[in-house]
C-alpha cells in the first residue's frame, strides 16, 4: 500500500511538474529592423535558447514598416504561435496589435520599448548602462591623476533611450571628477554621420579628453574623426555603448588604443532572456512588467569573460552563463518619463 | 483552338490563371495558408494597397502619374488623428483627411495640367514636400490615436460577423464602383481616350484638362481612404507610414496590365495585380521565407511586368 501511494505521488507530482513547466511549441518573433547587427545578435540569443528548449522559433522582419509588422502579427496568429515576441517599430503602432492579440488569446512579449496595453517587456536600462560606462571612465581618469573630464558626446538627441545613456554617462563621471560636456552632437547613430559631426566639432574645439558614443558606430565615428584630425591619443578615453558587433572588440583589443570602455548590453543575452520570459509567460508564471537584461562596463581586462572572437573579425561567441550571472537591476534608475 | 488562344491571350484571364496557380501552390506548400482565417487576413491587409491602386490606375489610364501617394498617406493621417483627438469626432477627422487629400490632388493636377510640368516631376516634388512637412510637424514621432474609439479601431481591424474584415469590404465596394465607372460611363471612356491619344480626344471635343484634373483628385482621395485604414490599423499617424508605398502600388498596377503609357488596362487587372503580390507576400511569410526575398521577388515582377508592357506596345 505504501509503495502504491508513493508511486501515485510520483506520478501526480511529475504530471503536475510537466504541465507547469511545459515549453511552448512555437514562438514567433517580429524584429523591427533585422539587418542591424544588434538585432541579428538578439535573434541569435533567442534562437540559441529556443534550440536548447526544443522550441520551433520563427522570425519575420518588419524592416521599419509598422503596417508590415501589423500584417506579420496577424500572420503569426494564423500560424497559431504559442507566444509572440515583438520589437515594436514604434510603440504607438503596436497598440492595435496588442489589442488584437489579447482578443485572440496570444500572449505577447515586447522587446526594447514599452507600449500601452502590454503585459511584459525585456530590455536593458539605458541610463544604468551609460552610468556604468561613465563610472569606469571616471575611475580611469582618477587613476591618471586627471581632475576634469572634457567630453565630446556623440549622441542621438531624438531618442529618449540614447539621451538616457548620455545622461547616465555624464552623471557617473561627475561622481569622480569635474565633468564638462564640451560637444553635444547628433551622430544619428551612424558611423559616417558621427565622423562628419565629430570632425566639425573637433575643428572648433579639440580640447577634450573623453569621447562617448551612444552606440558602437557613434563611438568609433568619434574616434575616427579624432584620428583624421591627427590629434594625440595618449590622454584620450573613448567609451562606446551596445557591444553590438565585432567592430568595438577589434578596436578595444588593439595595442595602445584609447577605446577603453564599452557599456555592454549583450544583445545575445537580451535574446536569451527574452526567450526565457516568453516561456514563463506561456506557463502562467508571474512575469515582471519590465525584465531588465544585463549590462556591464566592458574593458580589455574583462571582455574575455563574456566574449571570445576571432581576430579576423568574422565571428564572436558569447558566454551565456557568465552574462546571466551579471548582477542586474530589478528596475531602471531612470526612465524616459524622468527626462 | 483559335478562340481558346484568344481567351488565354486576354490579360485578365492570364492574371487569373497565374493567381490560381500561386494560390494552389501555397495551399499545398503551407499548412496555414489555405484557411478562412488567413484568407480573410490577407483580404484585410491588401485593402489599403487595393484602394490606392484603384485611384492610381485611374490616373495612369488617363495618361498621368502620381508618385506622392506614399507621403500623402502619412500627411493626411495627421489631421485625421489630431482632429479625432481634439474633437472626439471620428467622422470630422475622416472628412478633413479626405478634404486634404482632394486639395493635394488638385494642386498636383493644376501644376501638371495647367502649368504643363511633367506629373512625374510635380509629384516627385510633392513627395518630398509632404514627407518633409510630416517630419517637421510630428518631430519624427508618431501621433497616437488617443480617442480609442471602437468605431475607428474597427475600420481597419474589425470584422463583419467576426470573419470578413470591414477594410476588405470597403476595398471591394470602391473597386466595384470604379470598375463600373470606367467600363460603363462616358466619363470612364473619356479617361481611356485622353490617356490613349490626347490629341484625338481633344479633337473629339473632350475637356482634357478637367478630365485629367479629376483623375488626380480621384487618385489622392482614394489614397486618403487608404490612409484612414492604415491609421486605424496602426492606431496612429505615423511619420514613416507609406514609405515606398508608391512603388508597391506601381508594381501591383503595372503587373495588372495597366500601361505606364496610359489608355490601356483595367481595374480588374490592377486588382488582380494587388491580389497576386499580396498572396505571394503572405504565402512566403507562411513558409517562413525571409522578407528580403519578397523584396527581390517584387523587383523582378516589376521588371517583368513593365518589360511585357513595353513588348506588347511595340507589337501593337
Amino acid at each position: 500500500m505504501k509503495i502504491f501511494s508513493w508511486l501515485m505521488t510520483v506520478i501526480v507530482a511529475s504530471t503536475l511538474s510537466f504541465s507547469s513547466f511545459a515549453n511552448p511549441k512555437k514562438i514567433g518573433y517580429i524584429v523591427n529592423y533585422g539587418t542591424h547587427e544588434w538585432y541579428q545578435n538578439v535573434i541569435f540569443g533567442l534562437q540559441s535558447r529556443a534550440d536548447e528548449l526544443g522550441i520551433d522559433f520563427e522570425v519575420m522582419d518588419a524592416n521599419l514598416d509598422i503596417n508590415k509588422q501589423t500584417a506579420m502579427a496577424e500572420d503569426f496568429m494564423t500560424k497559431a504561435v504559442d507566444v509572440l515576441i515583438m520589437t515594436p517599430v514604434n510603440e504607438e503602432g503596436v497598440v492595435p496589435i496588442l489589442r488584437k492579440a489579447k482578443a485572440d488569446g496570444t500572449p505577447v512579449v515586447l522587446e526594447g520599448n514599452p507600449a500601452k496595453g502590454m503585459t511584459t517587456l525585456f530590455a536593458i536600462c539605458d541610463y544604468d548602462a551609460g552610468y556604468k560606462a561613465g563610472d569606469a571612465v571616471g575611475r580611469i581618469l582618477v587613476s591618471r591623476g586627471e581632475t576634469e573630464a572634457r567630453v565630446m558626446d556623440v549622441g542621438l538627441p531624438l531618442l529618449s533611450a540614447t539621451v538616457l545613456r548620455s545622461l547616465g554617462f555624464m552623471e557617473a563621471i561627475a561622481k569622480h571628477v569635474d565633468a564638462v560636456k564640451v560637444h553635444e552632437l547628433d551622430g544619428s547613430g551612424m558611423i559616417d554621420s558621427s565622423v562628419e559631426v565629430a570632425s566639425a566639432a573637433l575643428a572648433a574645439d579639440s580640447n577634450i579628453n573623453v569621447i562617448y558614443g551612444i552606440n558602437d558606430g557613434s563611438a568609433l565615428g568619434g574616434l575616427q574623426a579624432w584620428r583624421a584630425a591627427g590629434l594625440p591619443e595618449n590622454d584620450l578615453i573613448v567609451a562606446g555603448t551596445g557591444a553590438e558587433g565585432l567592430a568595438f572588440l577589434n578596436e578595444m583589443t588593439k595595442e595602445n588604443t584609447p577605446y577603453l570602455v564599452e557599456a555592454a548590453m549583450f544583445p545575445e543575452g537580451v535574446g536569451y532572456t527574452g526567450m526565457n520570459l516568453a516561456v514563463d509567460l506561456f506557463n502562467g508564471v508571474d512575469v515582471p512588467e519590465h525584465k531588465v537584461t544585463p549590462t556591464l562596463a566592458l574593458t580589455v581586462h574583462n571582455y574575455a569573460n563574456y566574449y571570445s572572437f576571432d581576430k579576423a573579425g568574422q565571428t564572436r561567441q558569447i558566454n551565456f552563463e557568465n552574462v546571466a550571472n551579471i548582477p542586474t537591476e530589478t528596475k531602471c534608475t531612470k526612465y524616459a518619463s524622468d527626462l | 483552338m483559335n478562340r481558346l488562344y484568344k481567351y488565354l491571350n486576354n490579360g485578365e484571364v492570364a492574371l487569373g490563371i497565374i493567381f490560381l496557380i500561386i494560390f494552389i501552390f501555397f495551399s499545398f506548400a503551407s499548412e496555414y495558408f489555405f484557411s478562412l482565417r488567413n484568407i480573410m487576413n490577407v483580404s484585410g491587409q491588401l485593402s489599403i494597397i487595393l484602394i490606392a491602386s484603384v485611384g492610381f490606375a485611374v490616373l495612369l489610364i488617363a495618361g498621368e502619374v502620381d508618385i506622392s501617394i506614399g507621403s500623402l498617406l502619412a500627411f493626411v493621417a495627421i489631421p485625421l488623428v489630431q482632429i479625432m483627438n481634439h474633437t472626439e469626432s471620428v467622422m470630422l477627422g475622416i472628412i478633413v483627411c479626405i478634404l486634404f487629400g482632394a486639395i493635394i490632388g488638385l494642386i498636383n493636377g493644376f501644376l501638371s495640367i495647367y502649368l504643363g510640368i511633367s506629373s512625374l516631376i510635380v509629384t516627385l516634388g510633392m513627395l518630398f514636400i509632404l514627407r518633409g512637412a510630416v517630419y517637421l510637424y510630428t518631430g519624427q514621432r508618431p501621433i497616437s490615436d488617443e480617442l480609442y474609439s471602437d468605431f475607428f479601431f474597427n475600420i481597419g481591424n474589425g470584422k463583419l460577423f467576426g470573419t470578413i474584415p470591414y477594410a476588405a469590404l470597403v476595398g471591394i465596394v470602391i473597386l466595384l464602383i470604379f470598375i463600373f465607372i470606367m467600363k460603363n460611363t462616358s466619363y470612364g471612356r473619356k479617361l481611356y481616350a485622353i490617356g490613349g491619344n490626347a490629341e484625338v480626344a481633344r479633337l473629339a471635343g473632350y475637356n482634357i484638362k478637367l478630365l485629367k484634373l479629376s483623375a488626380f483628385v480621384i487618385c489622392s482621395v482614394l489614397s486618403s481612404v487608404s490612409a484612414i485604414l492604415l491609421a486605424s490599423r496602426i492606431g496612429s499617424a505615423n511619420h514613416v507610414a507609406g514609405d515606398l508605398f508608391e512603388f508597391q502600388v506601381v508594381a501591383a498596377v503595372v503587373l495588372g496590365g495597366v500601361s505606364l503609357a496610359g489608355g490601356i488596362g483595367t481595374l480588374t487587372g490592377a486588382a488582380l495585380g494587388v491580389l497576386i503580390l499580396a498572396v505571394i507576400s503572405n504565402g512566403l511569410g507562411m513558409l517562413n521565407v525571409e522578407s528580403q526575398w519578397q523584396m527581390v521577388l517584387n523587383g523582378i515582377i516589376i521588371i517583368l511586368a513593365v518589360g511585357f508592357d513595353e513588348l506588347k506596345r511595340r507589337k501593337n
